[in-house]
């Protein structure tokens, strides 16, 4: 987990990294007002972490790049596949992220919709933002929670939206061990766009606003 | 808000503020006021009901919360069924402990506003159907879905199901929950086979339980917070019965593909998501209220679990959208299961409520413990009370006139209820010839008494004032004697009655046992502890009767007040309290009680034994052990002079600890200025109920006793009218002639010599004292 502080208006990273460490965290990961956020640490060996747990395999032919785009991308699709049919402009992904925006492009939205969403796609794993998406989802609909949440677990009151208005809230994760193993032929377009969306932070150092995806170095 | 809404609440303000200040004026206090204002207004709504269906006005009774933690069973009207409609009298009403627990303790998310109807659902028999229903007739058994706890209901056609023969009403009346647990079952999407984990097994998690075998669920595993219910359910099918605290690792390594949340505590979700596997259900139907503190966000996403709400709201929109309507479909499954006898609710149905104990219920509900289910039997009801024909002009009843004990300035209620209690002269026997020893006041109350009651008869008089003796012996037809000793040495004396200053008890009394006369003295039975004792040993030794007279006991309010005990009107006392206020003047200590034997004695320590305590609250101190059946373990007293002509307390505080855990509180002062004919209160108490015995005989009890209305304050008893004297020396006497114990045995008298002996010690201490010390110390 990543400390996240804010100082002077600014929120600041501290990994607390090994040397050699990279860690990606996805902007919607980082809790506007500090604490603990998740984060995918790719160690000097090429080992893969995601919120603590360790993954499966050394990175191979992977750049580390290449290995936080799979990851972030698998957990894109696997939220898209949560949101079933639902015709795109009843779906509501409103995050501010990088996997947030993948998942608007696997599903051909803009993330807004006319009227209440059917399903809402919340990649924060915060509670205030879940209770945003559970109050603004229809009756019956699905909140599907997409997010790295470490360690961390939220209070949530579940009676008012989820339980009355029978709504679905599901969660979705890859799992790393897979994701890894089978690493598509196209990793070198996820590297890439990692490497064009990844804003460099040093850690204890303020982070900028407006990034989708910090990349956290010692 | 529209204007027109606006207008309407601030109308609404307005007419209730007017409401307010109008009853204030007329004296009526909060809680009266807030009756009157809901009957009054409930007699609006149901007159505007009934004329908007053009139809008349049916009277039976509901369970009304009329604020936190009062429940009522109140008088209602509902219209006979319009177009569309159904009017049912009812024979069960389900409850559903839950929520019901929720709403009536006011937890958070089960805020309610008051007066409020509980209730879910009813079943019994159609009476009335409007126009445009088919399908159900009058005389139909029907159960139906949305309507409150009451006796009569008038509902929509469309939540009313037909129910199928050999299903009991107390089963079908749970249709509603049945809907609500049926829905659980239906989105959890159930497949065959398929494992099932249900947290929790109060009413929705046993239903719940019950109704996913019934549609063929696998291996069953119930969790709960104890093992209290396991044999419920193993009884429903399950297969494994876990508890939160033994088995905490097993329900966290279930890997359940299915977890029904029915406990309706929000801590549980996050347990839940523990026990459900990779991609498992969480279906959240115990209406969770409340934060859940630690959601388990990461494993929620690590193993792909979907929480799925499960209110039975959802209904609504899901037949909006599907054009079905699955609440029916819902509804008629689980009347099939219990047609079927695949869906056993018999054994999870442990309380069957008469209404009129609707307060008594509650209050045991809000205590939670191992009720399951319960129903309302309405059939319990009198048949004038369930269902009744309405008057449509009949004025509202804003007496308002209900738990409140303080009525006035209303008269208090005509409707005087007397419980049946014995005649004391119907079985009279034998003819106790009696002598009279102490022709002072009090004796001329007793020689009255004497020559009232049918089986004594007065036959000598002695007093060291030979006129006092004569005067009463010539009234009575008697014979004055000259000594005591010649009264007890004559054949013809069976009996003495001593009326004598306290400290001439014992000798006296002495005397007359071993002259081999039965003993009768005025209250108390001596002027110390040791004195009584002495007299009652040797009252044993040999074989006669020694009694105290107590004669308040045969007061019809007494009496009556005893019987409502031992019928359970209070449950087990807990509480009295006792105040005794008069303003004796100087004359009472110096001269005397009436002027007709001149002493000082009672202003004397030594000769009376003390003061207000003893000579005055001792027989109120036998009343409080007579009707509430208590006994004064413990006694801690302060005692004051007020008015200086006497030695002896004028003014006592005392408080019991009883043997069985209650508490009395006795204040009694002779000093109170303003109050020179006596004024004395007497309230007994129980977890069911109130008797106030003095000033006025009324009773308030939660508890369905024959010839009470339960919840109201009501008088039972009108004021003594029969000479209670008579009455005590008839008994007497019959008892002597039976060779029976009097009903005021002598360790009557002693312990109630004992609680005085106690109190009087205690506040030379200052400090409690125990009864049964002083006993010992008398040698008792």
């Amino acid at each position: 987990m990543i400390a996240v502080r804010a100082a002077n208006g600014s929120l600041v990273l501290e990994g607390g990294l090994p040397e050699g460490s990279i860690a990606y965290v996805d902007a919607d990961w980082v809790p506007a007002g500090g604490g603990a956020a998740p984060a995918l640490v790719v160690a000097a060996d090429g080992a893969v972490t995601w919120s603590g747990r360790p993954g499966a395999a050394p990175l191979g032919a992977l750049s580390r790049e290449g290995a936080a785009g799979l990851v972030l991308e698998a957990l894109a699709r696997a939220a898209a596949e949560a949101a079933g049919e639902v015709p795109a402009g009843l779906v509501s992904v409103p995050g501010r992220g990088i996997v947030a925006r993948w998942i608007r492009e696997t599903l051909g939205t803009d993330g807004g919709t006319h009227g209440r969403p059917r399903v809402v796609v919340d990649t924060t794993a915060d509670a205030e933002t879940l209770r945003s998406a559970t109050a603004a989802v229809e009756d019956l609909g699905t909140v599907v929670l997409a997010a790295g949440a470490g360690e961390r677990t939220i209070s949530f009151d579940f009676y008012p939206d989820v339980h009355v208005r029978g709504l679905r809230i599901l969660g979705v994760a890859p799992r790393l061990e897979n994701v890894l193993r089978d690493a598509p032929a196209d990793a070198g377009r996820l590297e890439q766009a990692v490497r064009e969306a990844e804003c460099l932070v040093r850690d204890g150092q303020p982070a900028p606003r407006g990034a989708c995806l910090y990349r956290l170095e010692p | 808000m529209s204007r027109r809404a606006s207008i309407a609440a601030r109308a609404k303000d307005l007419a209730n503020a007017q409401a307010t200040a109008a009853l204030t004026r007329l004296g009526y206090s909060e809680p009266r006021i807030r009756d009157a204002k809901r009957e009054g207004w409930w007699w609006l709504q149901a007159r505007a009901s009934a004329a908007a269906r053009r139809r008349r006005l049916l009277a039976g009774r509901t369970v009304t919360w009329t604020g936190t933690g009062r429940a009522e069973l109140v008088p209602v009207e509902v219209p006979r069924a319009g177009p569309g409609e159904v009017t049912i009298a009812v024979s069960a009403s389900a409850v559903s402990p839950g929520t019901e627990r929720a709403q009536y303790l006011q937890l958070p998310s089960a805020r309610i506003s008051f007066p409020f109807r509980p209730g879910y659902s009813v079943a019994g028999t159609v009476i009335a159907a409007g126009a445009g229903v088919s399908g159900v007739q009058v005389g139909d058994c029907v159960a139906a879905s949305g309507a409150p706890h009451a006796s009569v209901v008038t509902v929509p056609v469309s939540s009313v199901y037909g129910v199928p023969e050999g299903v009991e009403p107390t089963e079908a009346a749970f249709i509603e929950l049945g809907i609500i647990c049926g829905q659980g079952v239906r989105v959890s999407a159930l497949a065959p086979g398929e494992s099932v984990c249900v947290m929790g097994y109060g009413l929705v998690g046993a239903l719940a339980h019950r109704i996913a075998v019934a549609s063929g669920a696998g291996e069953t595993t119930v969790v709960a917070r104890s093992r209290r219910k396991e044999a419920l359910a193993r009884a429903g099918g399950a297969a494994r019965f876990l508890t939160l605290d033994e088995d905490a690792a097993a329900v966290a390594e279930l890997a359940a593909p299915l977890v029904v949340e029915a406990t309706g505590d929000p801590a549980a979700i996050s347990v839940a998501v523990r026990a459900a596997g990779p991609g498992g259900r969480v279906v959240l139907l115990g209406s969770p209220r409340g934060p859940t503190l630690d959601v388990p966000v990461e494993e929620l996403a690590e193993k792909g679990v979907s929480l799925v709400g499960a209110h039975v709201a959802t209904l609504a929109p899901e037949a909006r959208s599907t054009g079905g309507d699955p609440r029916r479909e819902l509804g008629e499954r689980f009347l099939e299961l219990l047609r079927e006898r695949r869906l056993p609710l018999s054994d999870l149905v442990t309380t069957v409520v008469d209404p009129r104990e609707v307060d008594a219920f509650y209050r045991d509900l809000a205590l939670g413990g191992s009720l399951v289910a319960a129903v309302f039997d309405w059939s319990r009801l009198p048949d004038a009370e369930r269902v009744a024909p309405g008057r449509i002009w009949r004025l509202p009843s804003l007496a308002g006139a209900g738990m409140e004990y303080r009525r006035k300035p209303l008269p208090p209620s005509r409707r005087r209820r007397s419980l049946e209690t014995r005649d004391p002269f119907a079985d009279a026997s034998g003819s106790l010839r009696i002598g009279l020893l102490g022709c002072g006041d009090i004796a001329v109350h007793n020689a009255s008494a004497i020559a009232a009651a049918p089986n004594t008869k007065l036959v000598a008089c002695y007093d060291p004032a030979a006129g006092l003796a004569e005067e009463l012996a010539g009234r009575y037809g008697a014979d004055a004697v000259s000594t005591a000793d010649d009264m007890l040495e004559r054949g013809d004396v069976d009996a003495v009655v001593l009326s004598v200053p306290h400290h001439l008890h014992a000798p006296l009394a002495l005397d007359a046992i071993a002259a081999g006369k039965h003993v009768v003295v005025e209250k108390p039975l001596a002027n110390t502890l040791a004195a009584g004792s002495e007299m009652v040993a040797a009252a044993e030794r040999s074989g006669v009767r020694l009694s105290v007279c107590f004669p308040h006991r045969y007061q019809e309010n007494v009496e009556a007040a005893r019987r409502l005990v031992e019928l359970g009107a209070l449950g087990d006392v807990s509480g009295t309290l006792l105040t005794f206020f008069a303003d004796k003047p100087s004359s009472y200590w110096l001269g005397g009680f009436s002027g007709r034997s001149v002493s000082s004695w009672r202003s004397s320590r030594e000769q009376a034994g003390g003061g207000v305590l003893i000579m005055n609250l001792s027989h109120y101190l036998d009343l409080m052990r007579y009707i509430g059946g208590v006994e004064a373990a413990t006694c801690l007293a302060a005692t004051g002079l007020v008015d200086p002509p006497a030695e002896v307390e004028d003014t006592i505080s005392l408080t019991l600890r009883y043997g069985n855990g209650g508490i009395g509180t006795v204040f009694g002062c002779a000093a109170l200025r303003g109050n020179r004919s006596g004024l004395v209160e007497l309230h007994l108490w129980g977890r069911d109920g109130h008797l106030s015995v003095e000033p006025d005989a009324q009773v308030y009890t939660v508890r369905a006793l024959d010839g009470l209305r339960p919840a109201r304050w009501q008088t039972f008893a009108t004021a003594p009218v029969r000479d209670i004297r008579a009455a005590y020396f008839s008994r007497f006497a019959s008892a002597i002639d039976r060779e029976r114990e009097p009903d005021v045995t002598a360790e009557d008298g002693l312990a109630v010599q004992a609680m005085i002996e106690a109190a009087y010690r205690s506040s030379e201490r200052g400090d409690g004292v125990e009864v049964e010390d002083v006993m010992v110390a008398a040698g008792a």
